[in-house]
């Protein structure tokens, strides 16, 4: 009954909170205009009614909004008032946990953006950039900039309130910190790729390669207004919740106790450690892929400057997200050492070593089924080549690097879990990390040979039932052969390190369980039932939620009768 | 216990992924090899009388960028219906020779002052994760006229020319 109820406050405060923030940062875009801050075009077309349908639009929407949002929000802000004896469990509660984690990331997404669009339009313009097609609305930009970034910092007013007034747990915790994780996540990524394309931009004005074509001047307004907003709001961003993130963890309170065993922390540490290595080795692949083209005579660009572009540019961006990758190791070893939490330290280590063997994997299988396929392909079309030579050595240029860097990095990486496998096999054997690890591999093996050898068979159904197939049949069949083979061998392998895993679990398990000749009662968890009172009136659930907090790691406790 | 068995159990593990590594620089090697050898080198020389041959050096010379060259291996019916500037035009539309394509020879149909001869175009396309090629068939018509073979469809390199957009 009380989900259902707040359920309805929340979407509903949710929803007028959205068409609040549109109609006010609407009614502000008018003012602004009203007050000059117009883009640079200028207007072509409409009038003063434009104007007017903005204001009535944006009056309406505002006036429909507020009430109802006062409404439903006055409602859902009175359920968890101090004095209410339910306040604990409705600040606890889940739908207000993922209300408070769908409305702070969603208003910091539209806000950032604004601020971005704001920046991008400023820089564009020093930078002596002119907005001819009126692409721009510097207005709307700031209205909104300011409508959504209010309404984001009056709701992170609420959640530290709410924090302030005692200890938060369940979903009511982890559906905020979610938040906070990916706000963290995405922001890191729009500050590397800024970052990256200002150092792409700076290395294309030293090396006079220009990125639109060699005639066109102040090309390099365009990126550097989009390099530098990305920099400044990503970075903004990303700082402010790392550093709120970690004054969490060094809290000595619940709070700290609550955010030091986090999962989700550990999460992002994984989801940022993979997705920089991934790109790391990406740009690091592509910018050798192009030195390779240049050295077998086939590269797109022909001037000297360009072709050094295409090489030491996408070098320097691996060079950014490596950097990334690499503190972000560093940071995870360094926390999961403080943190004496659990098993922290190995988890962190396999978390490390698995996630980045996977990307390694990843950039090898395409490789090196890549050049099993060119090669497959020139054995058997070379002889009926009737023009263009540059196929080949351009396909063997983009697949050599990735399978080279990519069993690099898996080589060591796993070389590193196999060093962890061999010290204690039965402990490795039983990690959740590397079965996870070992069951992705297997079941992108198993769908990628499966969809590979579709596409063989698809060609030899057709050739035997006399269809007429477009297309080559050995340049066609060149790349999935490649792929079926690859993952085969991966497939393969990762099965047989599996069941040497299970066979493992399975003769360590009854030694533990059973010594042989002597019967062992199944583990049973100590069970002691308490009785809480207090006086009359008093909110018990309230007092179950605080003790709770303070049980040491292992204990729970729950409510068996009101 | 399994536990008491870590060298031989890291000594295995580090072999095989020493061989696995040790396959791969083969690999690496060996496709440079062959496709530097046998991808690039390799392309079939017709005889310049033969119209798989015309075709070839028609292809050739539009690929060098030499577009007065490649235009003189039409016939009399294709430039009449396509001056060189159109030629040059239809290829702009194209944005010139495409780099990363390869042409590949399936056969030549036909008897007499007519045939056709059937080719492969195979594309490789960078997705920047190793990228991958898709091909197309492409059929010529080629025409004899004064004992010399001739192209007889409008095309800008092997695409069909865009003769009539409006420019």
């Amino acid at each position: 009954m009380q989900t259902a109820r707040r359920l309805y406050v929340y979407l509903l405060s949710g929803i007028a909170l959205g068409v609040l923030v549109v109609g006010v940062s609407m009614l502000l875009t008018v003012l602004f205009d009203a007050l000059g801050l117009r883009s640079g075009g200028d207007v072509i077309f409409g009038n003063d009614d434009a104007t007017r349908q903005q204001l009535t639009l944006a009056s309406a929407l505002t006036v429909v909004s507020l009430p109802l949002w006062l409404a439903h929000w006055v409602a859902a802000e009175r359920s968890v008032a101090i004095s209410r004896p339910t306040a604990a469990v409705e600040r606890n509660s889940d739908v207000r946990g993922l209300y408070f984690a769908i409305a702070m990331s969603a208003l910091l997404l539209v806000a950032g953006l604004a601020l971005r669009g704001l920046l991008e339009t400023a820089v564009f313009a020093l930078a002596g950039g002119t907005d001819e097609f009126g692409f721009r609305n510097p207005a709307g930009d700031l209205a909104l900039f300011l409508v959504a970034g209010a309404a984001w910092a009056y709701h992170v007013a609420i959640r530290a309130r709410d924090w302030r007034v005692g200890p938060l747990e369940g979903p009511g915790a982890h559906l905020p910190r979610f938040y906070l994780y990916l706000a963290t996540f995405v922001s890191l990524l729009v500050l590397l790729f800024g970052l990256t394309g200002l150092v792409e931009l700076v290395g294309r004005l030293l090396l006079d390669a220009p990125a639109f074509g060699p005639t066109d001047t102040g090309w390099w307004a365009y990126p550097l207004a989009t390099s530098v907003s990305s920099v400044v709001v990503g970075g903004g961003v990303w700082l402010g919740h790392w550093l709120f993130a970690q004054r969490l963890l060094g809290d000595p309170g619940w709070r700290g106790a609550s955010e030091r065993p986090a999962r989700l922390r550990l999460a992002y540490y994984l989801i940022v450690i993979v997705v920089t290595a991934a790109v790391a080795l990406g740009q690091l692949s592509s910018g050798v892929a192009a030195g390779l083209r240049a050295a077998f005579g086939v590269s797109e660009a022909s001037e000297s400057g360009q072709i050094l572009g295409l090489i030491l540019l996408p070098l320097i961006g691996a060079a950014i997200f490596a950097a990334a990758w690499l503190i972000h190791r560093r940071w995870l070893a360094q926390e999961a050492e403080a943190v004496a939490v659990d098993d922290r330290v190995r988890n962190a280590g396999r978390l490390q070593e698995y996630g980045t063997a996977l990307v390694g994997l990843a950039f090898a299988a395409v490789g090196v089924s890549g050049l099993i396929g060119v090669v497959i392909n020139a054995v058997l079309t070379g002889g009926r080549t009737f023009g263009g030579g540059d196929l080949l050595p351009i396909e063997l240029a983009a697949n050599l690097p990735m399978a080279l860097f990519g069993a690099a990095l898996w080589i060591w990486s796993w070389g590193a879990a196999s060093r962890r496998h061999a010290l204690a096999p039965a402990d490795e054997a039983a990690s959740t990390s590397r079965r996870a690890a070992l069951l992705i591999v297997l079941a992108v093996s198993v769908l990628a040979g499966i969809a590979s050898l579709g596409v063989i068979l698809y060609r030899v159904f057709g050739a035997a039932f006399g269809l007429a197939m477009q297309g080559d049949a050995a340049a066609e069949l060149s790349r999935p052969i490649g792929v079926l083979v690859v993952a085969l061998a991966v497939g393969l392998y990762h099965l047989g390190i599996l069941r040497r895993d299970q066979a493992l679990r399975a003769s360590v398990e009854p030694e533990v369980a059973a010594p042989v000749g002597v019967e062992v009662a199944p583990a049973v968890e100590a069970v002691v039932l308490l009785r809480l009172t207090g006086p009359a009136g008093v909110d018990t659930a309230a007092a179950a939620t605080a003790l709770r907090a303070h049980l040491p790691p292992g204990y729970t406790l729950e409510v068996v009768e009101e | 216990m399994t536990t008491q068995e870590p060298p031989t159990q890291a000594g295995r593990e580090s072999r095989s992924l020493l061989y696995i590594g040790a396959g791969i620089l083969a690999l690496l090697l060996v496709s440079v090899v062959v496709v530097l050898a046998l991808g690039r080198t390799a392309t079939s020389d017709y005889p310049a009388d033969s119209p798989e041959g015309t075709l070839q050096r028609y292809f050739a010379a539009f690929e060098d960028g030499d577009y007065e060259a490649a235009y003189a291996y039409f016939s009399e019916r294709v430039k009449e219906q396509m001056s060189v500037d159109d030629y040059r035009r239809s290829i702009g539309m194209y944005q010139g020779a495409p780099g990363a394509q390869r042409v590949l020879f399936q056969g030549t149909s036909g008897e007499g002052d007519r045939v056709r001869v059937d080719l492969v175009v195979e594309y490789f396309y960078d997705d920047g994760f190793g990228g991958g090629s898709s091909s197309q068939p492409r059929q010529v018509s080629m025409v004899r006229e004064d004992g010399e073979w001739r192209i007889d469809d409008a095309l800008a390199g092997l695409e069909p020319a865009m003769l009539d957009v409006p420019f």
